[in-house]
């Protein structure tokens, strides 16, 4: 069995993978967020820690959530790393207290972080998977962790575009014989993207970017490109329906996060398709990032 | 509405001035509600000492020739506020 250690936001977990399947999925989808737990100090670290088990028999995946309980039975590939990372998520956001826990995608330029925070459904996945084939390096595309600080960290799993959302993207692709395809999702990994292989993407551990800009992305079928200033008022509130683990900072966390919300430019983004953003929108979001 | 019921502001609530409008925030119900000018000006006047009727006074004798419209729009926010749990009735 392999031992893997999740690490993200002080808020450790462990997975267990009970196979080679299970190790390789692991090792190939997630390793920008977990570690191998190879030796006994590493092992006496993860002690009453929540334990995601993954098993691959008779062309299933099946995913133990034992804290929770709960078990899935999955076929496809992509649906594995969908409801795995789900499950990550869920316990990294139940577990943080130092950091808000926004449902969010985020790119970066530089140091800068360009946060995306925005319901299921909104196209902010797709989104992303826009800007990182535009030059953006990719943080996440579910949950960030914001620092009262401004400092930013995510949850780094494959880009997840739902079926239908596979065609819009299809022409940002450069391998796309790497998707893992599922039935909930289509795992999108940054080298299947971008053509280049995941270390030449990531974020580089020295530093922590910070945040620089919200955009509230929408997708709308046919409504064209509208690209708004938000009032801080509004992006407060918006936010606010974003945030998933206010119940563990001290009075939601909300004073504190006003403060970065006053403090950071705050823009609205609804469009139909990436042939309806203007061509100077990546210069745009460049200068709200400067 | 009656005008000389008195309305206080519920404690639990905090509150973060966003460039003029108001978030409200309440911990316990995690429900976050956005506060226009207008309505910020009538929830800080809801102070348990003024009646409804208090309220329009002090707005119609800044703005005397809404008078009507005011009277309307504020019975129209104290009703919302109360609905949001952002101020509660006291007995006087």
């Amino acid at each position: 069995m392999g031992v893997w250690s999740v690490n993200i936001g002080g808020a450790p977990l462990t997975l267990h993978a009970f196979d080679d399947e299970s190790n390789d999925l692991i090792r190939s989808m997630l390793s920008s967020f977990v570690v191998k737990i190879t030796d006994d100090k590493m092992r006496a670290n993860i002690i009453d820690q929540p334990i995601i088990s993954l098993r691959y028999a008779n062309r299933l995946w099946k995913i133990h959530d034992a804290d929770s309980n709960l078990t899935y039975d999955i076929s496809a590939a992509g649906d594995a790393i969908y409801y795995l990372t789900d499950r990550i998520a869920y316990h990294v956001a139940d577990r943080t207290a130092d950091a808000h826990c926004l449902h969010a995608a985020a790119v970066v330029r530089g140091r800068k972080a360009l946060l995306m925070p925005a319901v299921s459904g909104s196209g902010k996945s797709s989104f992303c998977a826009w800007l990182v084939s535009q030059g953006y390096r990719y943080l996440t595309d579910e949950l960030v962790l914001l620092k009262p600080t401004g400092g930013v960290t995510g949850l780094r799993r494959p880009i997840q575009i739902k079926p239908q959302g596979l065609e819009a993207i299809a022409n940002l692709l450069e391998k796309p014989e790497q998707i893992l395809a599922g039935q909930s999702a289509n795992a999108i990994s940054i080298e299947c993207l971008t053509g280049l292989a995941q270390e030449a993407r990531q974020i580089k551990s020295e530093y922590e970017p910070e945040i620089s800009g919200f955009v509230f992305p929408k997708y709308r079928p046919a409504a064209g490109f509208k690209f708004t200033k938000l009032p801080s008022a509004e992006a407060g509130l918006a936010l606010m329906g974003c945030h998933v683990n206010f119940r563990n900072l001290e009075n939601g966390g909300f004073k504190e996060l006003m403060t970065l919300v006053r403090s950071t430019p705050s823009y609205s983004l609804v469009y139909g398709g990436f042939s309806d953003l203007p061509e100077n929108f990546i210069s745009q979001l460049d200068a709200l990032l400067s | 509405m009656n005008l000389a019921h008195h309305y206080r502001r519920v404690p639990e609530w905090l509150i973060e001035d966003m460039d003029g409008d108001l978030l409200a925030f309440n911990p316990v119900s995690t429900m976050t509600v956005h506060l226009n000018v207008p309505s910020s000006v009538v929830w800080r006047l809801c102070d348990e000492d003024r009646s409804v009727a208090d309220i329009i006074d002090v707005l119609t004798q800044a703005y005397p020739a809404q008078v009507e419209q005011i009277a309307h729009d504020v019975v129209e926010v104290i009703e919302q506020l109360a609905q949001q749990a952002l101020i509660e009735q006291v007995i006087i």
